[in-house]
């Protein structure tokens, strides 16, 4: 099999050498634990608060809003779960196209007596109106992804959180605004206080950092993780600190802002070009415009599981959401689904998602191969 | 040093002149389960004697008499000459492992005497060594009606003393009823098929069709999964894995929608006939159950048997999806039938298939396909996966 090219860069991205080289510096200088009061600790702890300034500078955040965690799952987590401190149960707001980390979070909410709001989100819009609409004065938290996984539609995030935010002010009673904004982070420019989220979600990998470690932007003070843990990250997620792994993402992000404008062009420029390329019976369903540049959801007439081992022959490494099963439902689908997309498209629908790595040939080459596995039947 | 097993045959003993014929091939059978270990097989009427080196851990020989077909019970025994104070001797050492060896509870003794020279009669044995089993174990009680453990005597050649029987597979051993070629797919029913045939003396070859990329490698692996699994039941196996995408393809382009899957079906039938002719096999095997799916009505199978020309066998025919899933549990196919992945792309399923069809009519529909040329085009890239009686990839 020869290697055509990597178009998965929104399921995980390829450590930086730079980021790997942090990582075992960092192992190997920095072992103590950052809790001890000995040197070894206190040189830790000094490098962990140094890093937490510097992301935080790199988002326009405050230090002090910035939990290190093992990525965005568990940042989702420590949100969702908080709401199960309280004493009586509330209603929650989420839209349908999330990430299955938060859309996973209904079961356990609604078993303890809380309403879980699932808005539509047509052609991958969440609709102003209609989370006006979900608003109560029971409401206690909204959450919607800033730039969809599935199809890679963006969120009007501070229309969003506006309505909110105009709610609050009838109801005198603050609801907390999440965003899972891990798609974003590296991608595309993101102001989270313009967005004006209570807290939002990362993970390193998905912008050339280690698996394993990400954080949680967090400005409410009421937030508290169901764990307790060791009192680490202000109480908010406890256990010794990843110090190498966040190093790493920190030498990664800097390294991927600072080449963000480039890679938007060029991811842009590729976008552009595999659209202008692809043919029917080829369908794109991610719109043109609201999206990320950087992911392309299309659909061929194949299942989709059998055009991503086609694409796979020939070299080319893209994601399914769905399954050649007709029982076997998958994340994917569910997201298409709750976009209006016929079942037809939706089971055959693939993602490409570029990087900076990818070149123009090798996009003309996949348009080319998808081209032709569409004609395949 | 050598351990003795006596193994019960049931339907075998039965036979007439050509009893030595299966009693033959169930000593190759167990034998080749046992290879590398030194051992014997004797025979007597009824019953099989083995005696195997003390090297062989006992796992490997109950896994050998439990998976062989033609086997009703097997047990480990001891052996004395036919002397009753030798005889009670060796009942103390029979009793001195297994359940017995507790010495609590209720118990009993059966006799039988295949030599009825021996001067005590079965109910005097029962008694004499009932009394040598209780100066041993003083706690134990004689209960003749309900008893919690056994101990049988069996005075042949030799006196034979075991006491802890388990059950074999019954049936008739691999190989005495002939060699048949089984369509194997990823599903739950093959297997059971496969095992029901094996059950009554057929040797089987394995026939998977392989549509990639339509389904997956993964399918594939479960496919050799399923035909390890069911290698010792058929003393070892050839899985034939056959390119039919082309051919499916083909037919999916000619025939018209709704009979797609019987042309499938059709076409796979008159392949694995070739295949079965041109590997000296009498017979093709196939896990179809009446009306269970669209394609096994009466008529759908009438059309697809009209594609060989050597004998179907449908061992499920008359079986409940339910008794189909409780035996591959038994048999412990099930738990990877139900992974998955799929046998068959939904790419390839009509929405409404045709259930009830002319055959005439679809038998002209066939020919118009001309898929022959697809088919033995296939028939020339098989790729073969050797299993051996222990269940392993042997190639």
């Amino acid at each position: 099999m020869q290697m055509n090219g990597y178009f998965d860069h929104a399921a995980t991205t390829k450590p930086s050498q730079a980021a790997l080289a942090r990582y075992q510096e960092v192992a190997r200088t920095y072992w103590g634990n950052p809790s001890a009061k000995y040197p070894e600790g206190q040189r830790a702890h000094t490098l962990l608060e140094e890093i937490r300034t510097s992301i935080a500078t790199m988002l326009a955040i405050l230090p002090n809003e910035l939990i290190f965690t093992s990525g965005a799952t568990e940042a989702n987590d420590i949100i969702f779960q908080s709401l199960l401190w309280r004493l009586n149960p509330g209603e929650v707001i989420i839209s349908g196209i999330e990430h299955s980390s938060v859309i996973q979070q209904q079961r356990l909410l609604e078993q303890r007596g809380w309403k879980v709001i699932t808005l539509r989100a047509p052609n991958g819009f969440v609709q102003g109106e209609e989370l006006a609409k979900a608003l109560t004065p029971q409401t206690r938290l909204v959450s919607i992804m800033s730039l969809n996984n599935a199809v890679g539609t963006l969120q009007n995030m501070s229309i969003l959180t506006q309505i909110v935010r105009q709610y609050e002010q009838t109801t005198q009673r603050p609801i907390h605004f999440h965003s899972d904004a891990t798609q974003h982070l590296g991608k595309l420019p993101i102001s989270l206080h313009e967005w004006d989220v209570d807290s939002a979600s990362f993970s390193a990998h998905k912008f050339h950092g280690p698996r394993g470690v990400g954080f949680l932007y967090n400005r409410n003070q009421g937030v508290e993780n169901l764990s307790r843990g060791g009192g680490q990250e202000g109480g908010l997620r406890g256990g010794t600190e990843n110090l190498a792994g966040i190093a790493a993402m920190e030498v990664a992000l800097k390294e991927t802002l600072q080449n963000q404008a480039e890679a938007i062009q060029h991811v842009t420029e590729l976008n552009t070009l595999l659209r202008n390329e692809l043919a029917p019976p080829v369908t794109i369903l991610t719109p043109k415009k609201n999206a990320s540049p950087y992911i392309i959801t299309v659909a061929t007439p194949l299942p989709a599981e059998v055009a991503v081992r086609m694409l796979s022959d020939r070299g080319f490494s893209v994601s399914s959401g769905s399954a050649c099963s007709s029982n076997a439902r998958s994340k994917g689908e569910r997201v298409l689904e709750v976009m209006d997309i016929n079942p037809h498209d939706r089971s055959g629908a693939i993602r490409i998602s570029f990087g900076l790595e990818n070149s123009v040939e090798e996009t003309r080459n996949l348009a080319q191969a998808i081209n032709q596995i569409a004609k395949e039947m | 040093m050598s351990t003795q097993y006596l193994i019960r045959l049931g339907e075998i003993a039965l036979k007439g002149l050509n009893r030595s014929m299966f009693e033959n091939i169930l000593r190759q059978n167990i034998k080749a389960k046992l290879k590398g270990y030194k051992n014997t097989i004797t025979k007597q009427k009824g019953r099989l004697f083995l005696e195997i080196t003390q090297e062989c851990p006992p796992e490997v020989i109950d896994f050998a008499l439990s998976t062989t077909f033609g086997i009703v019970g097997y047990s480990r025994s001891f052996s004395a000459p036919k002397d009753l104070k030798k005889i009670q001797e060796t009942v103390k050492e029979a009793i001195s492992e297994g359940p017995f060896a507790e010495g609590v509870g209720s118990f009993k003794v059966i006799s039988r005497r295949a030599d009825k020279s021996f001067p005590l009669s079965s109910y005097q044995l029962d008694v004499e060594l009932a009394s040598t089993i209780h100066e041993v174990h003083p706690n134990l009680t004689v209960d003749v009606k309900n008893p919690d453990l056994i101990l049988y005597c069996e005075i042949r050649d030799k006196a034979y003393l075991y006491t802890s029987p388990k059950k074999g597979l019954g049936g008739l051993p691999v190989s005495s009823a002939g060699r048949g070629v089984l369509l194997l797919s990823g599903g739950l029913d093959s297997p059971v098929a496969a095992f029901l045939a094996a059950k009554r003396g057929v040797k089987i070859d394995c026939l998977y069709f392989h549509a990639y990329p339509y389904t997956s490698d993964e399918a594939l692996e479960k496919v050799k999964t399923l035909a390890s699994l069911i290698s010792p039941y058929t003393q070892g196996t050839r899985l034939f894995v056959v390119p039919f995408t082309e051919a499916q393809l083909h037919i999916k382009r000619t025939a018209p929608i709704n009979e797609t899957t019987l042309m499938f079906r059709a076409a796979m039938m008159s392949l694995a006939n070739k295949h079965s002719e041109a590997t000296n096999n009498q017979c093709i095997i196939t896990g179809e159950a009446l009306s269970q799916v669209a394609s096994q009505t009466l008529e759908g199978l009438s059309f697809s048997d009209s594609f060989s020309e050597q004998l179907v066998l449908r061992p499920l025919i008359g079986m409940d999806k339910q008794e189909i899933m409780d035996l591959a549990k038994k048999i412990g196919t099930y738990e990877t039938s139900i992974l998955p992945y799929e046998d068959c792309c939904v790419l390839f399923s009509p929405k409404h298939p045709l259930t009830r069809p002319n055959k005439a009519e679809v038998t002209e529909h066939y020919k118009a396909m001309a898929i022959e040329p697809y088919i033995d085009e296939a028939l020339t890239k098989l790729e073969v996966f050797h299993f051996n009686e222990r269940g392993e990839l042997s190639n």
